[in-house]
């Protein structure tokens, strides 16, 4: 026989505080219910009479004098083990910390490729795909130096681009000429604009003036005997020679002209070898 | 022990790390909770293993955590809750290995009654207690372990329906409902052998 849900969970509620069952079942006058609800209330006092389970007085002695033992285990171990230093950072420890961290390392590792590149495209020659790379930053240095301090700096500049030409030149491969021509229009472009500017001490000129015509030399000879076969042999370069004497004002001018003649020239030669 | 004076032991063993304040607290919640624990596993030495453990971590954990009389209760028995699941867990996994060796599962947690714990057990309180009624612990042992320790907490240590939500992790609502389901199977249960 079932119960009522309602009636059930009252009861319950009585037996929850052990309050008197008697007055409860008193209510209900049919005897079934009342032996329903009296198996329930057994149900629960069995369950209470349940407190007579208890451990044995000499093992709750042994357990403490067990637990007391272990703690000072614990406490000797914990004595031999050196102290954690509390540095700033584990103290401190912001939410903010991990991405920036994160931030910081990404931005070192690609500050640090960035100078990576630079610093390998300083050897770098014309033609190559770190070249570029040197031009850039030779022109940024040129901006963000101050006038006065210009000087050394298209010295420096002016050094570099016949060191690259006479490495080039001293190649016994074959040579590219445009590359090497647009080289050496560079090269006098920038002799010019020292001479303009009173750079040079007086040793110093002689000097960058051997170096650029012992260059064109070289240049000259490797070209004729790559194009010999070509019908304008070295007519460029007589005009060149001309301009290393130094008293044509407009030769860095003629120069650029004579540069994209020499480009377009190549050019047609190339394409009657073919 | 009253609150007032569980809340002096608690603040004095803090300061002092005194263990005589550390015994009265083991003193009146040593049986408490070996009846929970053993009603729970069904293994004597198991609950044995299990109660040290609980009052080992008692001492370790009691002076760095913020405790007073009404959050002490909850704690130490959900500590109690904690391990005896941690029990079943690696008893699961010992059981697995034994049974591939032995291919028999005498020593399964199934095959364990606490009948057979009286049967073990010498000392004559906790014999007669379960030799009395039998029945009534089978009819606990076919309970879920949550509706068992509900009955447990709720009849024999007598909490109320707050700190059992907090040891459980429910609601008082939900806690009210568990209990009900629980004594409706357990009657369930014991007219069905009666009959």
């Amino acid at each position: 026989m079932s119960i009522n849900k309602k009636i059930l969970k009252k009861f319950f509620t009585y037996l929850d505080y052990d309050r008197n069952i008697e007055e409860f079942l008193s209510r209900f006058p049919e005897p079934q219910t009342r032996k329903e609800l009296q198996k329930y209330a057994d149900i629960i006092s069995d369950i209470r009479n349940l407190k007579n389970v208890r451990a044995d007085d000499k093992f709750e002695n042994y357990a403490l004098r067990n637990i007391y033992s272990r703690t000072r285990i614990d406490n000797t171990e914990v004595q031999k083990e050196i102290p954690k230093k509390d540095t700033l950072l584990i103290r401190l420890r912001p939410a903010y910390l991990k991405p920036l961290a994160i931030f910081i390392s990404v931005f070192i590792f690609i500050s640090l490729s960035f100078a990576g590149t630079i610093y390998a495209s300083e050897k770098s020659l014309p033609g190559e795909t770190l070249y570029p790379v040197k031009r850039t930053t030779e022109s940024i240095q040129i901006a963000l130096t101050p006038y006065k301090y210009e000087n050394d700096l298209y010295l420096k500049i002016l050094d570099s681009r016949l060191n690259e030409a006479e490495i080039i030149l001293n190649q016994t491969d074959f040579i590219d000429t445009v590359i090497v021509e647009e080289l050496i229009a560079e090269i006098d472009d920038t002799y010019e604009r020292c001479l303009s500017r009173n750079y040079f001490n007086t040793n110093q000129d002689r000097q960058v003036q051997m170096r650029i015509r012992g260059i064109k030399e070289v240049f000259k000879g490797k070209c004729g005997m790559q194009k010999s076969s070509s019908p304008y042999p070295n007519q460029n370069f007589k005009d060149s020679n001309d301009t290393n004497t130094g008293k044509n004002e407009n030769s860095s001018f003629s120069n650029s002209e004579k540069t994209q003649q020499n480009n377009k020239q190549n050019q047609n030669k190339k394409g009657q070898e073919k | 022990m009253d609150d007032k004076e569980l809340d002096s032991c608690i603040k004095r063993f803090k300061k002092t790390g005194d263990n005589l304040y550390f015994e009265k607290i083991y003193r009146f919640f040593f049986q408490k909770i070996y009846r929970f624990v053993l009603l729970n596993t069904s293994d004597r030495h198991m609950a044995e293993d299990i109660t040290v453990d609980v009052f080992y971590k008692v001492y370790k954990y009691m002076s760095k955590i913020n405790l007073n009389s009404i959050s002490f209760k909850p704690w130490i028995y959900k500590i109690a809750r904690n391990l005896i699941i941690d029990y079943y867990r690696k008893d699961k996994r010992q059981i697995k290995s034994q049974s591939f060796d032995s291919l028999d599962n005498t020593n399964s947690i199934n095959s364990l009654t606490i009948s057979d714990i009286s049967i073990e057990n010498n000392s004559t309180e906790l014999n007669e207690a379960l030799f009395n009624n039998p029945k009534l612990l089978e009819g606990l042992r076919s309970l879920s372990d949550i509706q068992r320790q509900v009955i447990v907490l709720r009849f024999l240590e007598e909490l109320d329906y707050k700190t059992i939500g907090m040891i459980i992790n429910k609601r008082e609502f939900a806690v009210r409902t568990i209990k009900y389901r629980a004594i409706t199977k357990l009657k369930e249960k014991l007219t069905n052998s009666i009959n």
